[in-house]
């Protein structure tokens, strides 16, 4: 049960508004007033994640959920999906386009780093089913 | 005979290389770096401000006229955006050529202090609203990479590794 929940949309290949739904997750965990270390992992999750739609996935949306215990980012895509979650979880593994790469993206480093920051990781992808991640952040821990 | 020389000189160099005087050695090049280290890094790093950078540099301002003397713990140089999102760049200033909206709003989700884009690349209008709109100063230099980075080292600034509290 989510006390605050907020919902913003992503459209695939949309490099002038990408990454703003994670910059308002952004101001709206510090205008709570979370402390600064989890307010930049929950940050970075969330951009990680919807650069990754804009440029791998398709059109999809990025939801906020704040719990009594925990904050849960659900970002999920109607893209072409993942086919191989471990190999797409690996330093270094990427099948960004020389476009991306032009913007500075693309060092395959996005879903190791959101990993990294999270309490829990839950992907759900396949083959032409969408993507859908789900990154848990404990409260109680600070 | 040059050939006997050239043995026993290594052999000399070999019997100097043996332990435990490379123990030794290593101890007291460590403890020479430690005490280099201290005075070289950490005890003569400075917190600076983006005024001292503008000035450092030779920058223009396009973002942050009004906050010049908001201090920088620390310096950081990446094209890359993921170099921004992983390790702890909060307060930093960061040099970089990737002169693109997206550099913007990276660094923002980082929480660095300035952006500075090297080699005289000029912000479009949306990067200097957006930079505007978020309180993250941005500057643009003459300078290279290189000699941008060398620069501020030489006043003080260190890289993140060496950061001052935040
Ligand atoms: N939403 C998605 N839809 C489809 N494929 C995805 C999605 N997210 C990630 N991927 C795949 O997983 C790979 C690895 O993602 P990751 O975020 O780790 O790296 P990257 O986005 O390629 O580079 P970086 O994040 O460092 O800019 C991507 O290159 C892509 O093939
Ligand atoms: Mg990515």
């Amino acid at each position: 049960m989510a006390e605050v929940s907020k919902r913003f949309f992503i459209k695939a290949r949309d490099f002038v508004r990408a990454g703003e739904g994670a910059i308002q997750v952004q101001g709206l965990l510090k205008s709570i007033g979370y402390g600064a270390d989890l307010i930049r992992r929950i940050s970075i999750c969330a951009y990680e994640a919807e650069m990754n739609v804009v440029m791998h996935g398709g059109d999809g949306e990025l939801l906020l959920m704040i719990e009594p215990h925990r904050i849960v980012l659900e970002v999920n895509d109607h893209g072409p999906g993942i086919q191989d979650i471990e190999l797409a979880l690996q330093e270094g593994y990427s099948t960004a386009t020389p476009e991306h790469r032009e913007m500075g993206f693309g060092a395959g480093m996005g879903l190791p780093n959101i990993k990294k920051n999270a309490d829990s990781l839950d992907i759900q992808s396949g083959n032409g089913e969408g993507t859908c991640l789900t990154i848990g952040f404990r409260l109680d821990a600070g | 005979m040059l050939r006997a020389s050239g043995l026993s000189r290594a052999k000399r160099a070999k019997k100097r290389r043996r332990p435990p005087g490379s123990r030794v050695g290593k101890t007291l090049l460590a403890l020479f770096n430690l005490g280099f280290y201290e005075k070289g890094n950490a005890i003569e790093r400075k917190v600076i401000t983006v005024s001292d950078i503008r000035e450092v540099l030779h920058a223009e301002i396009f973002s942050g006229e009004d906050r010049v003397n908001a201090p920088v713990t620390a310096g950081t140089a990446s094209d890359l955006m993921s170099d921004m999102l992983t390790g702890q760049n909060s307060g930093v200033v960061l040099m970089t050529g990737l002169c693109n909206v997206q550099t913007i709003r990276t660094a923002v989700i980082a929480d660095v202090a300035a952006v500075v884009l090297v080699r005289a690349k000029r912000p479009t209008r949306e990067m200097i609203l957006q930079a505007r709109g978020h309180g993250l100063a941005l500057l643009s230099t003459p300078f290279t990479m290189f000699t941008a980075c060398g620069r501020l080292f030489s006043k003080g600034l260190r890289g993140v590794e060496l950061k001052a509290p935040d």
